[in-house]
């Protein structure tokens, strides 16, 4: 593999890498990504690369499970709400809308306090198992 | 960012909720047809059926919640003559149990987070 192909590659850092700079342009994130990352996991900073993986790992798992858990709730929520209230079967189209919309505002909610509550359980649990 | 203490408060609410949708889902979604046949004549099992048959597993985890909340409340579809009382009663006590004490860790933890959200903003 040249130094080209690492460069490409989104699964690769370049092992000639030796510096930050040349690290930051072969290891492709998104521009969310970088912006999280970059100031904790630059050369010479592990400490604060390793809090920012409990931190970041913390909010995904919140933000994963809120999320799903969220839709699941959101979308029974809205068929109870349209055929209870607005007394729209829970079939055919207007079911479906009200599933989605219900699913789509649960999930949305859920999901970002999820990944809030989950940074902060991801930061604590950083405090109390690393010395 | 959350003060630490309602973070952790929000953590335990959200890991209850994760849990107790996981033993959900996990117990019951290979039986949701067995489920739907209990309740064959509530109007809301056999609409969400139609609805979802063709949805794959994300159909059958929408179909466990629809049952999970009929059972829930029962009373409130009948009044919309959504269910049918006799086979509710008839229901497996068991699984009726369970259906309904998991599902409403899940919408409790739901209401908790939410409202602790209203509080707190």
């Amino acid at each position: 593999m040249t130094s080209d192909d690492y460069v490409r590659s989104p699964c690769f850092i370049n092992p000639q890498a030796q510096s930050y700079e040349s690290l930051k342009a072969a290891t492709p994130m998104s521009a969310n990504q970088r912006a999280k990352f970059e100031p904790a996991c630059t050369l010479g900073r592990d400490e604060e690369c390793r809090r920012s993986k409990f931190v970041l790992g913390g909010g995904l798992v919140g933000s994963a499970g809120g999320g799903v858990a969220g839709g699941a709730v959101g979308v029974a929520a809205g068929t109870i709400v349209c055929a209870m209230v607005l007394g729209i079967p829970n079939f055919g189209s207007g079911g479906v809308a009200c599933a989605v919309v219900g699913g789509v505002v649960g999930a949305k909610y859920l999901g970002e306090l999820g990944s809030e509550a989950g940074e902060v359980a991801g930061e604590f649990i950083y405090g109390k198992v690393i010395p | 960012m959350m003060s630490t203490q309602f973070g952790l408060i929000m953590s335990a609410l959200f890991v209850s909720m994760i849990l107790a949708f996981i033993t959900l889902m996990v117990a019951t979604v290979q039986r949701i047809d067995y489920m739907e046949d209990l309740l064959s004549k509530s109007k809301f099992v056999s609409g969400s059926k139609a609805l979802y048959a063709r949805a794959g597993l994300t159909g059958r985890v929408l179909r466990v919640c629809i049952v999970s909340t009929l059972l829930m409340m029962p009373r409130l579809f009948a009044l919309k003559g959504l269910a049918d009382l006799e086979q509710v009663r008839q229901f497996r006590r068991g699984l009726k149990v369970f259906l309904v004490s998991m599902w409403g860790v899940v919408l409790l933890s739901v209401l908790c987070v939410v409202c602790l959200d209203l509080l707190c903003r």
